[in-house]
């Protein structure tokens, strides 16, 4: 019987089951989604140096890669962030999200005590009235992640322009870094699919 | 019976649980048995001496919260909704800026012995991000183990566009329950002038969620000392005034203050720029998703730097709608700004279809749509009115002919001189010679209403076939 054909091509990966539907009324995930979704990886990507191969390693790992299948394949999902300079005018389909929310969350597990570190450090610097400078690796992260920003960002749209400056994408990135933070948490993946689609459903 | 024990231990938090299981075949050599009765929750965090604990009131209450509030922290989107247990919660888990955030537990109210109500005042203490995270995990293990109170589990729902916006209705509920998620946002947002309000729609780098420049120096020298049970002057009340914040809730008409206060901007090549950038930052936010009635018209004012500082709805429709434009978390925060900076008008015109107009406010009510500068200010349309009435009492011979009310806009001047009129109903037009207006100004049709230089304020006008005149501005009162 084809329903019980434990090889039918089309099934989705099982892990996609641990993240429900959200009640949205067609399937593709809202702006604000696309954009947070592709911020958390980046910020990945400005704590680990090939954060990229990495979540091609991630997704094939958990048997993901039928969906995030390639570099280009990540790239063009990734570029549904309507903040991109190649911004790519389709949907993220919720299958997809749920893939790149599944390996998201998976890296920053992987990345669990390094987060911790940075924020911790971060208290301490901002207790002790310090600038980042002070803590090598939380300003690596931050350089980093100001210019991942800005060479992927598009300038010209007006939420990146606005940010643009040193502060607010420091901000910005310590408050990924937070949010990695609760990613790394037991039921931190689908916490933050939850969050995606507050204020979304009817 | 043996109890059993369950702990969730985190670098910051550990959440120790007591009960036992009404198993009672229970086998004391079972590895792991079931507790499904729970005698006492216990929540041990870094910086407090003295536990939380309490029954199962408390632990649900605990979990509400914190799961409520940890799915707020990641969206950055504050909710009107409060769960079943906040509601009444003993926990309430508020913002206090980006990397701070406030747990307080309120202790049950106690009988004492002269039956006197005697409420303890409420634990209160911060915690970091870290920490706030360290606690949720604990109790996220505590939902995930199936052998701990099974019937607990993980609840999440996406917030509701609803619980979201929902200004009005939430202003009305701000009852000690809703101190908790109230004051949310509010003492990270709160600034002097323009509070800006709990609720946060999307914004395109809302991660960026305070916006405070303080963020990376919170003042350490008072806050983050433990503060066990403060003795508070009005215990029952401490739970609801501790927040120093001002209204948490949508107050547009704070946001209106701004629009009246400042000295405005008129300089038209500065006014160009800023409309630009103004359109530039409502237009990537709107999307025509949510559906609107009929065109949203707002007035916003913007400051020099092109940061929006406050906006007003234009009639009631704008008003009850306008948590379906991105008006709202697009208000900068900035707690400094001082009522005298200088600030440019504009019209912001929401359509159905999706479409955005962005007009200088001056440019645009002057535009041939109603071919004048309008006085819009309520103290002067107040000020005007009792002018308008006397010319049309006088003149008003309540013997009337004619069965249904007579409805005119009227054009005014302010020293209450009648430019001009329109009918707005059939009967209006056929009956205009009746009426007192006929000798004060002259009937226009929409066509040939002629642009006037003076500004002038818009009434409607209404004569009903018995009684007195009634005279209102045309947009209706503003507050």
């Amino acid at each position: 019987m084809q329903l019980n054909s434990p090889l039918v091509q089309s099934s989705p990966p099982v892990i996609l089951g641990s993240l429900p539907d959200p009640p949205i009324a067609d399937q593709t995930c809202p702006r604000r989604a696309r954009i947070e979704i592709d911020l958390l990886l980046l910020a990945i990507e400005a704590l680990e140096l090939d954060g990229s191969e990495a979540i091609l390693q991630t997704s094939k790992e958990l048997e993901l890669d039928e969906i995030i299948k390639d570099r280009v394949t990540l790239w063009r999902l990734r570029n549904t962030n309507p903040l991109r300079r190649h911004n790519q005018r389709r949907d993220l389909t919720l299958t997809e999200a749920k893939a790149l929310v599944i390996v998201g969350c998976s890296l920053s597990r992987q990345l669990t005590v390094l987060i911790r570190q940075l924020l911790i450090a971060h208290d301490q610097l901002a207790e002790k009235q310090l600038s980042m400078e002070h803590h090598f690796r939380l300003n690596d992260y931050l350089e980093r992640f100001r210019a991942h920003f800005r060479s992927r960002m598009n300038p010209r749209r007006a939420a990146v322009a606005d940010n643009y400056s040193d502060e607010k994408l420091n901000q910005l990135a310590l408050s990924l870094l937070s949010q990695l933070l609760f990613c790394t948490g037991t039921y931190g993946i689908q916490r933050f699919w939850f969050s995606l689609f507050d204020g979304e459903v009817a | 019976m043996t109890t059993i024990q369950r702990l969730y231990s985190l670098p910051n938090c550990s959440l120790m649980l007591e009960g036992f299981s009404n198993n009672l075949l229970l086998n004391s050599t079972e590895f792991r048995p079931l507790l499904s009765i729970l005698i006492n929750a216990e929540c041990r965090l870094a910086r407090l001496e003295k536990p939380l604990s309490g029954g199962r009131e408390f632990l649900e209450s605990l979990i509400a919260a914190v799961s409520q509030y940890a799915q707020e922290f990641l969206s950055g989107l504050h909710a009107t909704r409060l769960p079943k247990q906040a509601a009444t919660g003993l926990v309430q888990l508020e913002r206090v800026n980006d990397n701070t955030h406030r747990l307080s537990l309120r202790s049950p109210v106690v009988l004492d012995s002269s039956t006197n109500i005697t409420a303890v005042s409420p634990t209160q203490i911060d915690l970091s991000t870290v920490e706030l995270f360290d606690l949720v995990e604990a109790i996220d293990q505590l939902l995930a183990d199936t052998q701990t109170l099974p019937d607990l589990s993980l609840n999440l729902t996406p917030l509701s566009r609803k619980e979201i916006a929902k200004p009005e209705t939430a202003t009305k509920q701000v009852v000690p329950a809703a101190i908790g998620l109230a004051s949310l946002a509010a003492a990270a947002f709160a600034f002097s002038l323009l509070p800006v309000p709990k609720v946060e729609p999307p914004k395109d780098l809302y991660p960026v969620r305070s916006g405070e420049t303080t963020s990376l120096t919170p003042a350490t020298p008072t806050s983050p000392t433990p503060v066990p049970s403060q003795p508070s002057p009005s215990p029952s009340a401490s739970a609801v005034s501790s927040s120093p914040s001002p209204t948490p809730v949508v107050d547009l008409r704070k946001l209106e203050a701004a629009l009246v206060a400042a000295p405005e901007i008129t300089d038209s090549a500065t006014l160009d720029q800023l409309g630009k950038q103004l359109r530039g930052k409502i237009e990537p936010q709107w999307t025509a998703k949510s559906a609107i009635p009929q065109d949203l018209i707002y007035q916003v004012g913007v400051g020099k730097d092109g940061e929006i500082l406050g906006y007003k709805p234009v009639g009631s429709v704008a008003l009850d709608n306008a948590a379906k434009t991105p008006l709202l978390g697009l208000v900068a925060r900035q707690g400094d700004r001082p009522a005298t900076d200088p600030l440019a008008r504009f019209k912001v015109v929401f359509t159905p279809s999706g479409g955005l107009e962005v007009a200088p406010w001056k440019q645009a009510m002057t535009s041939p749509i109603t071919g004048i500068t309008e006085i819009t200010e309520s103290a002067k349309l107040e000020a005007i009115l009792p002018k308008l009435q006397s010319q049309m009492n006088q003149g008003w011979a309540t013997a009337s002919n004619f069965s249904e009310d007579l409805i005119y806009k009227v054009r005014v001047k302010e020293d209450g001189t009648v430019v001009d009129y329109s009918a707005e109903n059939d009967a209006a037009a056929r009956y205009a010679q009746e009426t007192p207006l006929s000798k004060l100004g002259k009937l226009v049709t929409d066509s040939n209403t002629a642009p006037v230089q003076e500004p002038l304020a818009l009434y409607k006008v209404v004569f009903p076939p018995k009684g007195a005149v009634e005279i209102s501005p045309w947009r209706g009162w503003q507050n």
